[in-house]
């Protein structure tokens, strides 16, 4: 046995099947830690769209609403509000939203599917504080170039009303855009857009 | 494939000799007597089980939450959100249980061949003093619901 490369087929065969038989009960063992690892119904359920109501958000107003532990805002602009994003353009980090977080419907001068109805996460793209709504109104606070938009009370950052930084800004890109539906006029599913929308 | 992996081992043990000669010396190449019976194989066999506690123990660990107040919440999430929870809390007290069984046969098999006499006696004195903190594992893992 010791020179020559002779090899026992039993013993091999033996060798064959135990490897085989072992390595099938390794894998079926696997299997409960793999699927430990997976997210679990509560995580699922924590991470699902949200379904809201925005028929009662007056022209002009914005509701907050909690998706994935953000709050999420829903801004119905007025026509002056949409008129007001063209002019500041100049002043914009990225106004053509090349650089920042949105779905390909988000991708647009108003970064809305619809432009009087604006989604955006209220969370700064600094570090990550809540913005504080300014309306057009606050100008001795916000100068006199002021037309509405958020201001991070952290850092200083400014955005406009389609949530474009303005330049100067510690911010480095425009509020995240989430995915988002409308399922009729007055209600919004947000976590969640049409395939292929 | 098989020729690669030898080349792999040979490699490795190479570079760091001693596991291969610690699995010879203690394991494969161990020098025992022929005439064992199915008694001696309880001590191997605990060995298996302490492997399997570790392991499914890690596990578990990833989603209990070592606090008086959420314990025994974490524990009902791990047996009915999390996939797979259940199996593993089940092999885990399970093999709490399989770890006492298969220690007493291999105490049982000491006693019955004399295996803790000269010059065993130290061998004996050490498996009593892993016993204790078998047991002392034992209860701590099983306080841990907490409820």
């Amino acid at each position: 046995m010791s020179d020559s490369p002779k090899i026992d087929k039993t013993r091999r065969n033996l060798v064959v099947a135990t490897s085989v038989a072992g390595g099938a009960a390794a894998v079926g063992a696997a299997i409960p830690f793999v699927a430990s690892m997976l997210p679990s119904e509560r995580t699922k359920a924590a991470g699902a769209p949200i379904e809201v109501d925005i028929s009662s958000i007056a022209p002009g107003e914005m509701k907050v609403f909690e998706w994935r532990g953000k709050p999420v805002w829903v801004i119905r602009r007025t026509q002056e509000m949409l008129e007001s994003l063209k002019k500041g353009a100049g002043n914009l980090t990225d106004p053509a939203s090349k650089s920042s977080q949105q779905p390909e419907y988000a991708k647009n001068e108003y970064r809305s599917l619809k432009p009087e109805v604006v989604v955006m996460e209220g969370v700064c793209t600094h570090l990550g504080c809540s913005p504080q709504m300014k309306p057009a109104d606050a100008k001795a606070e916000m100068g006199a170039e002021w037309a509405g938009g958020f201001y991070c009370a952290c850092h200083g950052s400014k955005f406009d009303l389609a949530g474009r930084v303005f330049r100067g800004a510690p911010a480095p890109t425009n509020l995240v855009v989430p995915p988002y539906t409308f399922l009729s006029d007055g209600t919004l599913l947000i976590g969640e857009d049409k395939k292929g929308a | 494939m098989a020729s690669r992996l030898t080349a792999l081992w040979d490699w490795f043990d190479s570079r760091m000799p001693s596991v291969g000669e610690e699995y010879r010396k203690h394991m494969s190449e161990y020098y025992a007597p022929k005439n064992f019976n199915f008694w001696y194989y309880f001590g191997v066999l605990s060995m298996l089980v302490l492997a399997v506690q570790i392991v499914s123990g890690i596990f578990l660990t990833m989603n209990y939450k070592p606090d008086a107040t959420l314990a025994f919440g974490s524990v009902e999430y791990i047996m009915r959100d999390v996939p797979g929870g259940w199996i593993l809390r089940y092999i885990h007290s399970t093999g709490g249980s399989a770890f006492f069984l298969v220690v007493y046969l291999h105490m049982f098999r000491a006693l019955l061949y004399g295996s803790y006499k000269e010059p065993r006696e130290l061998v004996w004195i050490f498996g009593v003093l892993i016993y204790l903190a078998l047991m002392a594992e034992a209860f701590l893992g099983y306080l841990l619901p907490w409820g």
